[in-house]
């Protein structure tokens, strides 16, 4: 009777293993297709009967779902579970980091990375490749280079991402900031000038032309009506609200076009980051 | 997600309203391809979950997926081409769903099949302008239906009372209606429906015209050219693309009303059934 029992519990827990790596190939199955929401429903259910490693398959679909619809902060939760006798768990890590620093959480990307426990080549190249990344974006361009030097050149995986990253170090050093009391003078002598000076050449034709029509208009009134006819004053009230708009805007630009730089060397270096996470890890 | 593939939990689940559940329990079925003779039912009812979803698109897409070795015999086929016309319809792609129509009639020389079709057919097709060819599909209709004599004879007398020249509805010319703006300011808009539009937008048209004028005969060539004719060249064009865009809404509504028309002389006829 004891063996009996013992024989049908044995087969129990092999039917409901089977059918949980069931349930896992169907997840594994939604997100290959593309239907994150569905495969998230799933793994939102109780599992109860699955043992570590389903657990851990489990997780890293969660994360792998959640990163897939950029619901970063969750992915990185599910993916940090993900243990480490799993075949899933460096990228787990991996993705997890960089979900942090996509999130701007630098300091948190840092301990996941530094945490994961990688020994040996690509993944401690990659490792640092990925560090020195989070140096750049925290603008220790010194210390992103020595980390970016410190790395073997010869592994393809990162080479190519190697080269650019140190371009753009270069880059950053030779940047040099507008001025915006210089652009806000150029615009003051000649309207549309500074913003040709911060590089936005067709804003500055557009506003010189403006102002050149209106200056014309209240040229031509003042010339055949006089300094106190209401039309010079009209007119030439349009021609100052624009001459000194054109100036404060040719300021705020100074600023804009830097965030917009500082924007793009960001995104640039997100996506070198990127590059060889998907090249090796899938 | 049951843990065995099964239909009739995903049939509960569609029944009960839990049509994205249902979808999930349905593609389950599919992944463990159990019943390979179901798969193309299976993919139908997923489609269904995706349309009570108002997610046609996917609708469409799993729909498509369906494969019938030979469609003139499965029944199934004619439900998929229904249900594919439907949404292609609800998607707003009339063009294609009279294409899946066209394409199920030449299979099948059942006309008697037909039936359901039809009224779909009639609304792609009104959205099409195509008066007579949907007039002609809502009498076939009518003819298919079970009904007294009596009552064909009246819903055939409607029919052809909204398909008459002074009930269809006055389709205004897209084209039409910017070259009226194009000459004159403001007649795009009274063409396309919108009088009062038309007249304000004419009206500002002509006095900034009559400005540049008035600045130039005075001598004021500068302030006239640019004040006026700069300001004027705005005015134009946005009343220009304004024309167009009145003209296709109005078309929109008029097809609109047509069609709710026609639903609603489909759910009489129904009801008389």
């Amino acid at each position: 009777m004891r063996s009996l029992f013992l024989l049908f519990f044995i087969f129990k827990i092999g039917l409901a293993t089977g059918q949980n790596s069931d349930e896992l190939k169907f997840i594994n199955y939604l997100i290959n297709k593309g239907d994150y929401k569905e495969a998230l429903f799933l793994t939102e259910k109780s599992f109860s009967d699955f043992n570590p490693e389903q657990f851990d398959s489990l997780n890293y679909f969660k994360g792998w779902a959640h990163y897939s619809v950029k619901n970063l902060e969750l992915s990185t939760l599910s993916l940090l579970n993900v243990s480490k006798s799993s075949p899933f768990y460096p990228k787990s890590r991996f993705f997890a980091g960089y979900n942090q620093i996509y999130l701007g959480n630098y300091a948190e990307a840092k301990e996941i990375l530094i945490q994961t426990e990688v020994t040996e080549d690509p993944n401690l190249s990659l490792l640092t490749f990925e560090l020195s990344g989070i140096e750049m974006l925290e603008g220790n361009w010194s210390e992103a280079k020595n980390r970016l030097s410190a790395l073997n050149q010869n592994i393809a995986l990162i080479n190519q991402q190697i080269a650019i990253l140190n371009k753009i170090c270069e880059e950053q050093e030779n940047h040099r900031q507008k001025s915006p009391v210089l652009a806000g003078i150029m615009s003051g002598i000649i309207p549309g000038s500074g913003k040709i000076y911060v590089g936005k050449t067709g804003e500055g034709i557009a506003s010189l032309i403006t102002n050149a029509g209106f200056g014309l208009i209240t040229w031509e009134n003042y010339r055949k009506l006089g300094i106190n006819n209401f039309k010079t004053i009209f007119f030439g009230g349009i021609f100052i609200a624009n001459y000194i708009s054109n100036i404060y805007g040719t300021v705020i630009s100074v600023k804009t076009i830097e965030n917009e730089y500082q924007n793009k060397l960001h995104n640039q270096i997100l996506f070198q980051l990127h590059i060889p996470l998907r090249n090796f890890f899938e | 997600m049951n843990k065995k593939a099964d239909a009739a939990n995903a049939d509960s689940l569609f029944n009960s309203g839990n049509y994205f559940e249902a979808s999930i329990e349905y593609e389950y079925l599919i992944f463990r391809a159990e019943q390979p003779e179901n798969l193309n039912l299976f993919k139908y009812k997923k489609a269904l979950c995706y349309k009570k979803l108002n997610d046609f698109n996917r609708a469409i897409n799993e729909l498509q997926s369906a494969y019938f070795e030979n469609p003139k015999e499965d029944t199934l086929y004619r439900f998929v081409c229904y249900e594919q016309s439907l949404c292609f319809y609800l998607n707003g792609e009339p063009q294609k769903a009279l294409w899946k129509i066209d394409e199920y009639f030449h299979l099948n020389a059942d006309s008697s099949l037909f039936f359901d079709f039809l009224p779909i057919r009639a609304i792609c097709l009104n959205e099409t302008f195509q008066w007579d060819e949907a007039r002609k599909c809502l009498l076939a209709f009518v003819q298919m239906q079970d009904l007294t004599t009596e009552n064909k004879t009246e819903l055939e007398h409607l029919i052809h009372e909204l398909y008459h020249k002074k009930n269809v509805p006055k389709i205004r010319s897209v084209k039409k209606a910017e070259l009226f703006s194009r000459i004159i300011p403001g007649t795009g808009q009274i063409y396309a429906g919108m009088t009062g539009e038309g007249i304000v937008n004419f009206l500002i048209n002509a006095s900034i015209l009559a400005f540049t004028a008035h600045q130039a005969y005075n001598g004021f060539y500068i302030t006239g050219y640019l004040a006026g004719l700069g300001f004027f060249n705005k005015t134009y064009h946005g009343g220009i693309k304004r024309a167009e865009a009145i003209a296709l809404q109005k078309n929109k509504e008029l097809i609109a009303n047509l069609n709710s028309r026609i639903i609603a002389l489909i759910s009489t006829g129904s009801n008389s059934n």
